[in-house]
């Protein structure tokens, strides 16, 4: 069964453990700057804290690999990851153009596009998000998952106005 | 140039000298597997730049930044910077300035390339350093000095562009020269060094950084960050303590605080807590609940601690632990003035305990008599007065009325009021007292006392004392279970069971030590305190992550490659105790000046728990005696000496103490 990363963003506290993990996996240093997932930031210190964890989530029609000029990308049939074949890629940026989401880039130092390859199925960026900010979901559970995360406000809603009465 | 090849570290220091504008770089190998990092590595950095008793506004003062040796390694807790400098508070007995904060500067530093920055000289013009990557630029803050420092911030923000830049800047207080100024960075901040800042006419350090930190073992690390979400996740199913790091880290803290019988209330006026059904209410009605929005944490840590308030139209801050017990002193039940007057304090930068107690000292003095209105410039100084609160903060900042006297420190102000006011002012070192009761706590108050710094959490037996009447349930006390295995653990650590109890003299030297060194372990690494630091058993937040410093040093090896153990890091913690007691015997520090004020031996406790308790002269110095000689420093005047110097690797430092005179004499 394909999974795929799911994003809470309110739950995010924007701590970039996920970044971490994610070089440190990939790159074997620590150096969030080549990081597969980045979390952006919406804050000012004294007003406001609100942070987006933002990574590649496989499209079912992946734009990326539509406009790869040297079929540089295919997706893995197992996990359902797009994936860039680096001997392939020539660095042209156009898969970051096509992207409706920044989810595909061209690494700093290797200079061939880097994206989520969900870590062949074993996604080293969600072990660690204690917030469940990201979480790692069966294709088939995707909706029901994000549906009974978000249930926790309208029961938030239903004890206030329980209160109320 | 030399290629330097670090793991863990960056292996650069970055020079700046504000009256030439030169930028520099300078290798930092060698002495940063001596003394780490951070607080360790700025002590050495420290020594080696400033001058014997220099004055704080020497412009050659040097103003010391720096990362934790293990901050942006990725490993779980590993945030914390260190900010060093000559203190604006000098005098004899305290030279040494520093704070350490946790947050996102520090990672950011080292993704930049650096471990340290020395600061020297002293701009002509207000400006801010901006640090990114190889790129290294002193910029115009014209426009910055005077705002406050969130205000700052957005600004540097948005004219270079980036929201990910991290700021350490300083409000007005530290551009006015006040000695409870600091410099604040996300929300932290700590012991009172922004005036260092301000002489130098230095607004703003920002940082951004792409570069990697290289790291021994990248696959052991992920390892033992996933055992520790882990850890965490078992943990908070079953215990309480954990609830710390989530969820009103403030409630948990208060509750261990009631638990300690130790709060106190007004300028050390009275201490029952629990008899005073006002605070009891405050406190149980989760006062600033509505408010509350979520957790915020360090970089690359999932276990976020701050709890963020965002009330409307006064604005967001963190509402940690110090504020859940500060306004007490105040004999404040508004606690809705005590959050807004924290975060102005914030945005001007300066040090809520500072001058929460300056403010318990001159509400003592008003109440009783000592001193009128017209002293306090017309200001209502009752118990309890929020009008107090925030004209005294204002007043600090810009240097207003007898704002003017307080910001040079509350000696300076005590001398203008006279003679009562230097009776009622309980400080040391220049800077008022933390709040501790350390009449019920001597080796918090032996602590205090040989403190390089004053009024330190970095020189407490807090984290390893257990009450003699804990509270039990309501409010997060100690079972007997818990009691039972801390009083074992004491006796293997420290030889009795009496080193844990709060209001024993026997075995304080041994505990203040190892909480001293294992502070100094933390701070030089860069690791969390309530991460790696182990308390006694059974106390609130012993549980979570480490139960010995082998936590730490297994994970130090995993970064650097460099073999170490929980004895490796003890002598680190001393080597860094004993430069850092080593740089303030140079500037004049000695066994006659390890002291606390009198107030404290003279005085009893008036009522609470812990009524008629009071120090104990001779058991006082006994403990001291007994501190210097487990030092291996000299007895009779609390200096080190050359041989135990030279066996922690710092043959240098004796040198320059017997130069000047201040090396303690060997042994006969």
């Amino acid at each position: 069964m394909e999974k795929y990363i799911q994003v809470d963003i309110e739950k995010c506290t924007g701590c970039r453990t996920c970044e971490v993990s994610c070089s440190l996996k990939k790159t074997g240093q620590s150096n969030p700057a080549r990081s597969r997932i980045k979390v952006i930031r919406f804050e000012e210190t004294g007003a406001y804290h609100n942070y987006v964890p933002m990574v590649c989530q496989q499209c079912s029609t992946p734009l990326c690999m539509e406009a790869c000029a040297v079929n540089a990308i295919s997706k893995n049939e197992e996990t359902g990851a797009m994936v860039v074949d680096e001997d392939a890629c020539v660095g042209c940026r156009v898969c970051s153009i096509a992207c409706p989401i920044g989810g595909i880039s061209v690494d700093p130092v290797t200079e061939v596009a880097y994206k989520c390859d969900l870590c062949d199925g074993d996604p080293e960026c969600v072990k660690c998000c204690d917030a469940e900010a990201i979480k790692y979901v069966p294709k088939d559970l995707l909706d029901i998952s994000l549906k009974r995360s978000k249930s926790d406000k309208v029961m938030e809603l239903f004890a206030l106005m329980r209160q109320a009465r | 140039m030399e290629i330097i090849l670090v793991q863990g570290w960056a292996g650069k220091t970055l020079q700046v000298d504000l009256s030439t504008g030169k930028v520099s770089t300078a290798p930092w190998r060698d002495e940063a597997k001596l003394f780490l990092g951070a607080r360790g590595g700025n002590a050495w950095l420290f020594f080696k730049h400033s001058k014997v008793n220099q004055d704080p506004y020497d412009p050659d003062a040097p103003l010391i930044f720096g990362a934790g040796a293990l901050a942006g390694t990725g490993l779980i807790g590993t945030s914390r910077m260190e900010a060093t400098a000559v203190s604006a508070a000098k005098t004899e007995a305290h030279s040494y300035g520093n704070v350490g904060m946790g947050g996102s500067w520090a990672p950011e530093l080292k993704f930049a390339g650096y471990d340290n920055i020395v600061i020297r000289g002293k701009s002509e013009k207000p400006v801010y350093l901006w640090v990114y990557n190889d790129e290294v630029e002193i910029r115009d803050a014209g426009e910055l000095w005077g705002k406050g420092t969130f205000k700052t911030e957005a600004l540097i923000r948005e004219e270079l562009d980036d929201p990910d830049i991290h700021v350490a800047s300083i409000g007005p207080a530290g551009e006015n020269l006040a000695v409870q100024a600091t410099i604040e960075q996300g929300y932290r901040s700590g012991t009172p060094i922004g005036a260092s800042m301000g002489g130098k006419r230095l607004k703003s350090v920002a940082v951004r950084g792409t570069k990697p930190v290289s790291v021994h073992d990248p696959e052991r690390i992920l390892e033992l960050n996933r055992e520790l979400v882990e850890q965490y996740k078992e943990a908070r199913k079953t215990t309480e303590g954990v609830s710390i790091t989530r969820n009103r880290g403030t409630d948990a803290y208060l509750q261990g605080f009631l638990a300690a019988d130790a709060g106190v209330v007004g300028n050390y006026e009275s201490h029952a807590w629990r008899e005073r059904p006002e605070v009891m209410r405050a406190y149980e009605e989760n006062y600033l609940g509505e408010y509350y929005e979520k957790e915020i944490g360090c970089f690359g840590c999932p276990f976020p601690c701050q709890p963020l308030y965002n009330v409307p139209g006064v604005g967001a801050n963190i509402w940690r632990c110090y504020p859940t017990y500060w306004p007490w002193k105040l004999w404040m039940t508004d606690l809705k003035s005590a959050y807004s007057s924290t975060r102005m304090m914030t945005d001007l930068g300066m040090d809520s305990k500072e001058i929460a107690t300056s403010i318990s000292w001159l509400m003592h003095l008003y109440h009783d008599g000592k001193i009128s209105d017209e002293d306090l410039d017309g200001v209502d100084f009752e118990r309890g007065s929020s009008e107090a609160l925030f004209e005294t903060v204002r007043k600090i900042a810009y240097r207003e009325g007898f704002g003017q006297a307080l910001a040079d420190g509350p000696v300076t102000l005590a001398k203008h009021l006279g003679e009562d006011a230097m009776r009622y002012l309980y400080q040391n070192q220049g800077l008022t007292m933390r709040t501790f009761e350390f009449r019920a706590e001597p080796g918090t108050a032996l602590g205090e006392a040989i403190s390089a710094r004053g009024n330190s959490l970095r020189a407490t037996t807090y984290h390893v004392v257990l009450w003699d009447k804990p509270a039990k349930g309501t409010y997060g006390g100690v079972s007997d279970e818990d009691s039972t295995a801390s009083y074992a653990w004491s006796r293997k650590m420290f030889g009795t069971d009496k080193a844990i109890k709060a209001t024993a003299y026997e075995g304080k030297p041994q505990a203040l030590i190892y909480e001293m060194n294992g502070a100094a372990i933390a701070d030089s690494m860069g690791y969390c305190a309530t991460m790696i630091r182990p308390a006694r058993t059974g106390a609130p937040g012993a549980q979570l992550g480490s139960t010995s410093y082998g936590f730490a040093a297994e994970r130090f090896t995993a970064a650097t490659g460099i073999p170490m153990d929980e004895a490796g890091l003890f002598t680190i913690g001393e080597r860094v105790c004993s430069l850092e007691r080593a740089i303030v015997v140079r500037d004049g520090k000695s066994r006659e000046t390890d002291i606390i004020p009198e107030f404290f031996f003279d005085v009893p406790i008036p009522d609470g728990p812990q009524k008629g308790k009071k120090l104990d002269r001779d058991k006082f110095e006994e403990m001291k005696d007994e501190y210097y000689r487990l030092r291996r420093w000299d007895v009779n005047t609390g200096m080190p000496r050359r041989s135990t110097l030279e066996g922690l690797g710092m043959k240098e430092v004796a040198d320059v103490l017997e130069k000047q005179g201040r090396l303690g004499p060997e042994e006969a």
